[in-house]
């Protein structure tokens, strides 16, 4: 009896996908999308209205994007790179219409491990500061910070997404890290939320 | 200024993966207790991270976006442009732009999930003067709003969910995206019949479907049964229909109405997409047996030949087995 068939490679749905291969597509979306939504949701907030339609979109994107996606990073940060794309034009538009809907805390991420309640509130309201800066960044400067903070790329996953050299990327959070300074300085309430310092 | 000008980026990369060395976690560590700035980012780091992953609904946003996925295979690779027309490209029409969704077929208008919209005015990006090599493949992001959102006023493209062309349309058509609110309202409101209800109140196939599985996901099940079957009589040939079969079938399903479950799926079959198919195979052979249907044998064994690396192969097998005569 025949040994079963090597289960698909990620890069190898993409590259199938991206010649029209519908099964290809299916799977590989089934695949990243879980990444997709999670990254809608860390970066709008659980609760925010648009982050089925950004998820969403972004499936589509991803799809339309595929037959030229040339492997420089792996699909699932493609995807995922789509997302936060799309999650801050999302946000910049909210923030436009100054409707704030995901100050509130994520009620359904409380108590939902060992952390404390308190410690739980704090993150969340650091995850809400993040978010907001965001929507105020330059594009280029939100969409670097949202990777390495938000999906925690690495300097070189975030060159290798955007396709910018590292010096670029250097360059970019250091900017948006100023502005991070900047707001920290103007609101002293988030020191407070951080830890002391080792 | 008090804070460092440099940031120890690649130590906190390591710091991340947990690969610092002891010298190197001192010198990060005398960072980090006069930086709040990368304070604040480590910890947000592990905020986001700390973040629980996947929702009981993704199945249905991917399924939605696989059910009107063309069937057509896209046109061929073209080699990369050079990146001094990328460049004047990308700088040419704006980060926030319709470029990429002209220039190829917009899938998401062929979904019936978005309404292209007149191309924005370029507008001059203070922050985008380093232009991004290899990223014009990528579309940028599309304005998208909730479809019960107003209209924005600010000229920024109106996208929303809407019906198949081939669904009857409200009779007030909607404003166009770039139509201010004295605009839409002289437009709309002296030639609506005073009987007509507004618009918004007309359900579409994207509201029917949005409705539907917003009351599954809050476990309503009869709510979205409901819906799912207003959508699909209402709407027959909309994508949204084909997944509504689908995702009706295996709730009906998992209600313990096999009977009921394997009419849906079977119409899914009839007119759904190639990628909708494998999961509505699979789901017909487990309502066929759940019923004792004969049937179920050779459902299974369709599946395999259909789809011999389905997800679903290992149950098919065994299914297959303990249904083997000796």
């Amino acid at each position: 009896m025949a040994l079963p068939a090597a289960p698909p490679t990620p890069e190898s749905l993409a590259e199938r996908a991206a010649r029209g291969d519908t099964d290809a597509t299916a799977k590989l979306l089934r695949l990243v999308a879980p990444g997709m939504l999670r990254t809608a949701h860390a970066l709008l907030g659980r609760g925010h209205p648009d982050v089925d339609d950004v998820a969403q979109q972004s499936m589509i994107a991803l799809v339309q994007a595929l037959p030229s996606f040339r492997g420089e990073c792996a699909p699932a940060h493609f995807a995922n790179s789509i997302t936060t794309r799309f999650a801050l034009a999302a946000r910049r538009r909210q923030t436009t219409r100054a409707s704030r809907t995901d100050d509130a805390i994520e009620v359904d991420t409380l108590f939902s491990d060992a952390r404390t309640a308190v410690d739980q509130v704090l993150a969340e309201k650091r995850r809400a500061a993040i978010r907001e800066l965001l929507g105020t960044l330059p594009e280029v400067q939100a969409e670097t910070l949202a990777l390495r903070v938000v999906l925690g790329f690495s300097l070189g996953e975030v060159a290798a997404t955007t396709g910018v050299p590292l010096n670029t990327v250097r360059s970019r959070i250091r900017l948006a890290k100023e502005a991070l300074m900047e707001r920290i300085e103007a609101d002293p309430t988030l020191l407070e939320l951080l830890e002391p310092a080792p | 200024m008090t804070a460092p000008d440099l940031h120890p980026e690649v130590l906190l990369d390591r710091a991340a993966a947990g690969t610092l060395s002891p010298a190197e976690k001192e010198h990060l560590d005398a960072h980090l207790a006069a930086c709040p700035a990368c304070r604040f980012e480590l910890q947000a780091r592990a905020d986001f991270a700390a973040l629980p992953a996947g929702v009981p609904h993704i199945d249905d946003l991917v399924t939605r976006a696989l059910a009107g996925l063309p069937t057509a295979p896209p046109p061929p690779r073209r080699a990369r442009p050079p990146v001094a027309l990328v460049a004047a490209a990308v700088a040419l029409v704006g980060f926030g732009s319709f470029a990429a969704l002209r220039l190829a077929p917009p899938l998401a208008a062929m979904l019936g999930l978005v309404r292209p919209v007149a191309t924005p005015e370029p507008t001059p990006e203070p922050g985008r003067s380093d232009a991004p090599r290899g990223r014009v493949s990528l579309p940028p992001p599309m304005e998208a709003a909730p479809a019960t959102a107003p209209a924005p006023a600010d000229g920024t493209p109106e996208v929303e969910p809407r019906p198949a062309p081939t669904e009857p349309q409200p009779t007030t058509a909607k404003a166009p995206a770039r139509l201010d609110p004295a605009q839409r309202a002289a437009k709309v409101a002296p030639t609506a019949p005073p009987t007509l209800a507004p618009p918004e109140a007309a359900p579409t196939a994207a509201s029917l479907f949005r409705e539907a599985t917003a009351a599954r996901t809050a476990g309503d099940r009869e709510t979205a049964e409901r819906l799912y079957r207003t959508l699909a009589e209402r709407f027959p040939r909309s994508p949204e229909a084909t997944v509504a079969h689908a995702v009706l079938g295996r709730l009906l399903l998992d209600l313990g109405r096999p009977d009921e479950g394997l009419r849906e799926l079977e119409a899914t079959l009839d007119g759904g997409p190639s990628a909708l198919r494998e999961d509505a195979l699979a789901h017909r052979a487990m309502a066929l047996d759940a019923l004792n249907d004969g049937r179920a044998r050779a459902a299974w064994e369709q599946l395999l030949r259909e789809f011999p690396a389905s997800i679903h192969a290992r149950r098919a097998k065994e299914r297959l087995e303990a249904t083997t005569v000796p």
